[in-house]
């Protein structure tokens, strides 16, 4: 972790200057409202809320097992026998969609969905408990029933789950993220790696995700719940995350290198070898979300704009054929991604705070849970692969986050 | 009685004004809404006062009150951590001439409150992950993971801009 303080202080400290403009703070304003506020508090016997008070936190012993201190190799097949490509049937893009809630168990006030399977009657998400300090239930929610799962270490999440039920994602421990598997009912750690996080999975188990952390973590494959990390062999000095990983294996990823001013797009077919995939234009990148029959779905954006610290609030969603090497172009949508399904039809959020959903035929918005008075007043985060199940998070009319699914129709 | 309980307050927290505006200045990045802030919480210092000045740190417990300030400020932004890890919501600073600071500064600021709230103290401050995670009111745990997720957001936005700040040391 000494190269990311050493980051954290470097980029930091450019921020590191005295105000120039004279102070309006007004100190008997102050005494004021605090005199009133005390009175009423008084009458109101209200508790206090503000009180800190010193709690002394107790250091958790680092825990590494035999496993993790092991080295994890590089390269090597990724999908043993890659099934023979199968043609999806085809999907009509939905066109109207209806929110609805779905229930938090155990009475906590708010909470998120943070993935879901591919065919969305699997939601992953986490609840927010009152005066939470960063643990959090993991909540599974499953066509209509709801269980909790206890992922150990703080900022849990789950991110991605197969339709057999296999979940996987991280929690975080002393020495860094952790990566961990659910199935069966149980919770246990993805092996071969110290620290990582496991960020998708496929049908036929293959779990990829990243090893090490912040800036040099670096993409690895789980070839099953049970099997060691192995690294993904890439250029020496690279550093990245990975993005997806397709029914056949394959693995996409967005990896930065010293050379490069913006993030290139990297992929390693099932048997393993890895290659920079083509830039869509000269001064532009690919932002890939995922992939599907040698095909990968995203959005370009501009370098410039990258490297300039500006974001795009309009993004062009584009397929890149990985055969041919050829972009197509779809009409560009107002709308920030969160995430695509294998058609790459792009879920995500409006400027104004409306979830949306871009099928490659324009961008329909969805309904709010009850308003869009903030930019991140409705997110949808996933989508289902026949489109037809959206999720992600809305608040509600006191502004509590919500954890949402619209379901959508042609 | 009440007036030396009160003068007490007013001679401390006129003398550590700077010091509270610095850190809100650098929270939020704009000095209007940092007056506000500290407006606010040295009112709430206020209703606090009996506590504050029995406390074994009066500092550090008007820079807790300051800093939930601001991270209640904007509570509900702060889910963004994973959604918008790759594009965060910010002002455009697409503009020819755009500095570093402003670089840095409109990627921190697209950042969930509590995320710059962690490396604005962890890095400018030089706070400790336990000071840091007292201050938030959150776990050691929390507050590595969001300096991660911090971090990580801040370089794939910043790109190059910020390994060359890194590098010229």
């Amino acid at each position: 972790m000494e190269s990311e303080e050493r980051y954290g202080v470097a980029v930091l400290r450019v921020l590191d200057v005295e105000p120039t403009t004279a102070s309006k703070v007004d100190v008997s304003r102050a005494v004021s409202d605090g005199r009133r506020r005390r009175l009423i508090r008084r009458w109101t016997r209200m508790g206090a809320c503000a009180a800190v008070t010193a709690v002394a936190v107790a250091s958790v012993p680092l825990v590494t097992d035999a496993l993790s201190r092991e080295e994890p190799a590089v390269g090597g097949s990724i999908a043993a026998t890659p099934p023979p490509p199968t043609e999806s049937p085809a999907v009509t893009p939905p066109t109207s969609c209806t929110v609805s809630r779905l229930p938090i168990p155990g009475g906590h006030p708010m909470a998120l969905v943070t993935g879901a399977d591919p065919t969305g009657r699997l939601l992953l998400g986490r609840a927010y408990p009152k005066g939470h300090k960063g643990r959090y239930p993991v909540v599974i929610w499953d066509n209509g029933t709801t269980r909790t799962v206890d992922v150990p270490g703080d900022d849990q999440s789950l991110r991605d789950a197969n339709t057999a039920g296999v979940a996987v994602g991280s929690g975080w421990s002393d020495a860094g993220p952790v990566p961990y598997v659910y199935r069966d009912g149980k919770v246990s750690r993805l092996a071969g790696v110290r620290t990582g996080e496991a960020i998708a999975i496929n049908e036929a188990g293959v779990i990829v995700g990243q090893g090490g952390g912040t800036p040099d973590s670096v993409p690895v494959v789980w070839r099953s719940a049970t099997a060691p990390a192995t690294y993904l062999p890439m250029p020496s000095g690279w550093t990245g995350n990975v993005v997806a990983v397709g029914e056949d294996g394959s693995v996409l990823a967005l990896l930065r290198s010293t050379g490069k001013r913006t993030p290139q797009a990297y992929l390693w077919g099932p048997d393993g070898k890895g290659r920079t995939l083509p830039k869509p234009s000269e001064g532009e990148y690919f932002r890939p979300y995922s992939i599907q029959r040698n095909v990968a779905y995203g959005v370009v954006s501009s370098d410039e704009t990258f490297v300039k610290g500006g974001s795009d609030r309009r993004v062009t969603p584009v397929r890149l054929d990985l055969t041919t090497g050829q972009y197509t172009r779809l009409p560009a949508v107002s709308m920030s991604p969160s995430d695509a399904n294998g058609s790459g039809w792009l879920v995500g959020s409006t400027e104004k705070g409306q979830g949306a959903l871009s099928t490659g035929n324009g961008m329909i918005t969805l309904p709010d849970l009850n308003n869009h008075h903030s930019s991140t007043a409705n997110i949808a985060s996933t989508v289902s692969e026949d489109g037809r199940i959206v999720a992600g998070q809305a608040d509600d009319a006191k502004g509590v986050i919500q954890p949402v699914v619209w379901t959508c129709a042609p | 009685m009440k007036d030396a309980w009160e003068q007490e307050y007013v001679e401390y927290v006129t003398a550590r004004l700077p010091a509270l505006r610095r850190l809100a200045c650098l929270l939020c990045g704009d000095e209007h809404r940092a007056d506000d802030i500290v407006q606010d919480a040295i009112t709430k210092l206020y209703v606090h006062w009996d506590k504050a000045r029995a406390a074994t740190n009066l500092d550090a417990y008007a820079r807790t009150i300051l800093v939930r300030t601001f991270v209640d400020e904007k509570r509900l932004a702060w889910s963004r951590v994973r959604l918008f890890a790759s594009a965060p919501d910010r002002p455009n600073t697409a503009d020819m001439g755009v500095d570093d600071r402003t670089a840095v500064r409109a990627a921190l600021s697209g950042l969930p409150a509590r995320q710059q709230a962690v490396l604005v103290l962890r890095f400018l401050y030089d706070l400790r992950v336990a000071e840091v995670s007292e201050i938030l009111g959150c776990s050691e745990g929390t507050v590595k993971s969001q300096t991660h997720h911090g971090l990580a957001t801040l370089r794939q936005v910043l790109g190059d801009r910020s390994n060359a700040l890194a590098w010229t040391e």
